[in-house]
């Protein structure tokens, strides 16, 4: 076969090519180095940074890795009272990003907080008189994103164990070998990958959080990003610092590649009739309940019903303009984004069943990158090119016309739907792909040789059959749109305000009250996917 | 080595298996024949352990090991089984995983038998290769090296060939069949192809509905079946009814029968093989379809009164649909049955 010529299909190598360049400007931006920033950096900020990004990501990753891995394990393997209502509930904490729980928390644990409240008026202690932990922290923030993140590591751990065939416990019986060096060495190494591929995913999050660090006056790596753009006013600096964050994350990247890669050849596939789970007797089976039962409220219902209580203090607020507006602005622009997002998705996903050459599928997959890298990482490298072409276009045409066009494309939402595709394409991709390898090659030649057109069998077969999971990947790309704080805040047009920003507005401004019902609302959006996981998750 | 007395099976109140019995001796592999869903691979997992039994008994070795009240635990029975889908453990190499059993020997010694295994199934080259790089055979020698390590005193096989394609079933079994031979294992395997458990087995049991319908070997099942579910079941072959006339002489749509007759016979087993082609004999038959099967020619017959026949003829004799052949009776041996199906 020869190979096509590149300007037939330059949708499969032009589109992706140009996703990747906001990645290459970040790398690029060493091309600008200052020796007398980097200086400054490193004798007074940088290892801060350093330190607590990487103190962060490492202790909220080992926290969500034990607190996910034994609850996935207490499920799979014990029946106890509760345990069919846990299976559907331990996702909720999913749905509330971590600046959401931050800013709850630091209203429930904060000296002027109920639960202090009511603790100094038990005791009759007053300020200073009794020790209490403190929540804006180091360690509040690693309790906080390990409680809201765990899930990633209790649901890929769940699949893996769901995934084990029956069969090797039983060869291990017939081989004599004991239930616990079976678990030792037969569970527990095929677990692993899981495990650590979970880690890998919590880690990457919070490497890519903003809201929270900021909120509690943590220096880290995100949070210096936006110092040194805003408060030195250095580009490139900036740029240079995201360079750092984005290899700190395309590294966990790879080993959440590897753990992915290790268990596809960890799953038989045949699940069959798994080993029915241990009755645990009766003092310990409550024990379990209690115990998953508190993590679930920690993580989810305590937090999410003090934002209900605090939005419904002010009932008016649910109605005002202003949070109308906010409520379309965000719908807006998610919506918009979201059609954006799939029709790349959709273009680029085809590209793959092509028989292309090896770079440009490589290209493909590289320009899916983004889900790894935060979406600070992401406004910056946006944010440079654009401004670059503003600036130039806005010269060009003073020069020619006189008219100036100003920034066209950097101060808009262009710039912001941008990112998100950036950000969030493989989202959709994944769903799009896994919803079209339903479709066998030989079904679009059986299509074709009943006499259907490509646009036929497009319309009469794929579509429908690609129908939910086109479904599934908007829910979930609408949703992490709505809920991406970073680089809206970084890009957002002037004056343009959505949930998110307007939520970490006010939690900056300590009107925590007044921030539940953004914050609510963005929680409310986020339990649409999560329903949506769970429902995928019972069919299985 | 292995006794089974009077087993019975319920999967919930589902009886599966009912008054199963069956022996086999040491260094003897049996087979258990059925079409899927018949009891067969239940039995198999009663036996290594999976499954509770409702009555009955089961020993290895003379030793006891379940029954209603008691079971031994699975890794205390000295079972080995190869399963269907082999379960092999993906983390591990070829040799991690044929080693697995062999956690008691010290190192030297686990090694020692390890290779020796490899060496057994032929596949000492690929000590180190991960599984899941394997070919289907080899992956199916694996599963045998593992469970065969431990030495165990009595082999399980699920359905050992069902993932591979014929050509390597056939040698497989055939190197199987000489391994276990050689190491003078007991083994027991459960199979529904019939090619197979001819190829693998010196003693076979035809289970249909939970039920041991006949145990003996090869030639006893395809020419001495008891009754007419395993003569269905074994080979091929039409039933004839068996008429009488006024003088009480039987006889049937081949003709008269040479052989004194039981009054409640009903049906006459023929196969393929007891019809001949001669186009000399009165006795013609109509051609309803034919089959190629390179050293011969399947022909499906129909005789004047509407009987079914089949036969196989040499591939050089060339017939077509529709024309009337002659064909001759030549009964090896006249397997009859009464109207309820059993053997007369």
């Amino acid at each position: 076969m020869k190979a096509t010529p590149l300007f037939v299909n330059p949708q499969w190598w032009l589109l992706p090519g140009i996703l990747l360049i906001p990645l290459l400007v970040v790398y690029a931006s060493w091309g600008q180095f200052d020796p007398q920033l980097w200086t400054h950096l490193a004798t007074t900020v940088l290892p801060d940074y350093l330190w607590n990004s990487v103190l962060l990501a490492a202790g909220s990753g080992l926290l969500a890795l034990l607190l996910g891995g034994s609850l996935a394990w207490l499920l799979h393997f014990y029946q106890f009272p509760g345990r069919a209502l846990f299976n559907v509930l331990l996702i909720l904490p999913l749905a509330l990003p971590a600046y959401i729980i931050a800013y709850s928390y630091t209203a429930l644990l904060d000296f002027s907080g109920p639960v202090q409240l009511g603790l100094r008026q038990l005791t009759g202690l007053g300020y200073g008189e009794y020790w209490f932990p403190q929540v804006r922290s180091v360690g509040g923030a690693i309790c906080l994103f390990a409680l809201v993140l765990f899930p990633y590591v209790y649901l890929l751990t769940r699949a893996s164990l769901a995934g084990q065939s029956p069969r090797w416990q039983e060869a291990c019986q017939t081989l004599g070998v004991s239930r616990r060096r079976y678990i030792w060495t037969v569970v527990l190494p095929l677990t692993r990958p899981a495990l650590f591929g979970g880690m890998a995913l919590v880690m990457m999050e919070v490497f890519a959080d903003y809201g929270t660090v900021q909120y509690f006056g943590i220096p880290t790596l995100t949070s210096g990003i936006f110092r040194t753009w805003f408060g030195m006013n250095d580009r490139s600096g900036a740029a240079q610092l995201a360079s750092l964050l984005c290899t700190f994350a395309l590294c966990l990247m790879l080993l959440e590649l590897y753990s992915r890669r290790q268990l596809r050849f960890y799953h038989t596939g045949q699940a069959g009739h798994s080993v029915l789970p241990t009755r645990l007797p009766h003092v310990k089976g409550w024990l379990a309940t209690g115990a998953v039962g508190l993590v679930l409220w920690f993580a989810f219902f305590w937090p999410a019903l003090a934002l209900l209580v605090w939005s419904l203090e002010t009932p008016q607020a649910w109605l005002s303009l202003d949070y109308l507006q906010l409520l379309w602005n965000s719908i807006s622009l998610a919506a918009a984004s979201t059609i954006l997002l799939l029709v790349v998705a959709m273009v680029l996903v085809y590209g793959l069943r092509q028989r292309l050459a090896g770079w440009q599928k490589l290209l493909i997959r590289l320009s899916s990158l983004g889900y790894a890298v935060p979406g600070t990482v992401i406004a910056i490298g946006v944010m440079w090119p654009l401004s670059a072409i503003d600036n130039q276009l806005d010269q060009w045409m003073e020069q020619q016309f006189g008219i100036r066009t100003g920034l066209l494309l950097s101060g808009t939402v262009v710039a912001l739907m941008l990112a998100y595709l950036i950000r969030f394409l493989a989202v959709a991709m994944q769903s799009l792909e896994s919803g079209l390898s339903q479709i066998k090659p030989s079904m679009d030649q059986a299509a074709a040789s009943l006499g259907c057109t490509r646009a036929q069998v497009w319309r009469r077969l794929h579509l429908p059959m690609l129908k939910s999971s086109l479904w599934t990947a908007a829910l979930l790309v609408f949703v992490d749109v709505l809920k991406e704080l970073p680089a809206t805040l970084l890009l957002r047009p002037f004056n343009f305000d959505t949930l998110a920003v307007r939520t970490f507005e006010l939690a900056s401004d300590e009107q925590l009250a007044a921030a539940a019902v953004p914050a609510l609302t963005i929680v409310l959006a986020g339990l649409l996917p999560v329903i949506l996981l769970n429902r995928a998750a019972l069919k299985r | 080595m292995l006794t089974i007395t009077q087993l019975d099976l319920h999967y919930g109140q589902t009886q599966i298996v009912q008054d199963f019995s069956l022996g086999l001796e040491k260094g003897q592999i049996g087979c258990l024949l059925g079409p899927s869903g018949s009891g067969k691979s239940s039995i198999l997992r009663a036996i290594a352990g999976f499954e509770p039994l409702s009555a009955g008994e089961i020993a290895v070795g003379g030793k006891p090991v379940g029954s209603a009240s008691f079971s031994l635990r699975p890794e205390q029975r000295q079972v080995g089984m190869v399963f269907q889908d082999y379960a092999l453990f993906p983390h591990l190499t070829v040799s991690g995983n044929v080693g697995f059993g062999l956690f008691q020997l010290p190192e030297q010694m686990r090694r020692q038998r390890v290779a020796q295994m490899l060496e057994l199934v032929g596949l000492a080259a690929l000590a180190e290769r991960p599984v899941h790089q394997l070919s289907g055979g080899q992956q199916q020698r694996v599963a045998l090296a593992r469970a065969l390590a431990p030495a165990p005193q009595l082999l399980l096989l699920d359905e050992p060939f069902s993932g591979l394609d014929a050509d390597l079933r056939e040698a497989l079994a055939k190197d199987i069949r000489q391994i276990l031979q050689h190491e003078g294992i007991t083994a027991l395997l459960v199979t529904h192809d019939q090619h197979e458990a001819f190829a693998m087995a010196d003693q076979l049991g035809v289970i249909l509905q939970g039920r041991l319908q006949q145990w003996g070997t090869a030639y006893e099942l395809y020419h001495q079946p008891v009754n007419r579910f395993v003569a269905d079941f074994i080979g091929e072959g039409h039933l004839l009814a068996v008429q009488r006339d006024l003088a009480g002489a039987s006889f049937t749509a081949l003709g008269p029968l040479p052989v004194a007759v039981p009054a409640d016979a009903c049906w006459l087993l023929v196969r393929p093989e007891d019809i001949e082609h001669d186009d000399l004999s009165l006795l013609k038959a109509q051609v309803v379809s034919t089959a190629f099967r390179g050293s011969c020619y399947h022909y499906e017959l129909r005789l004047a009164q509407g009987e079914q026949l089949s036969c196989q003829l040499q591939s050089h004799h060339c017939h077509s649909v529709g024309e009337w052949i002659g064909i001759r009776a030549e009964m090896a041996h006249w397997v009859l049955f009464s109207a309820d199906g059993c053997r007369k």
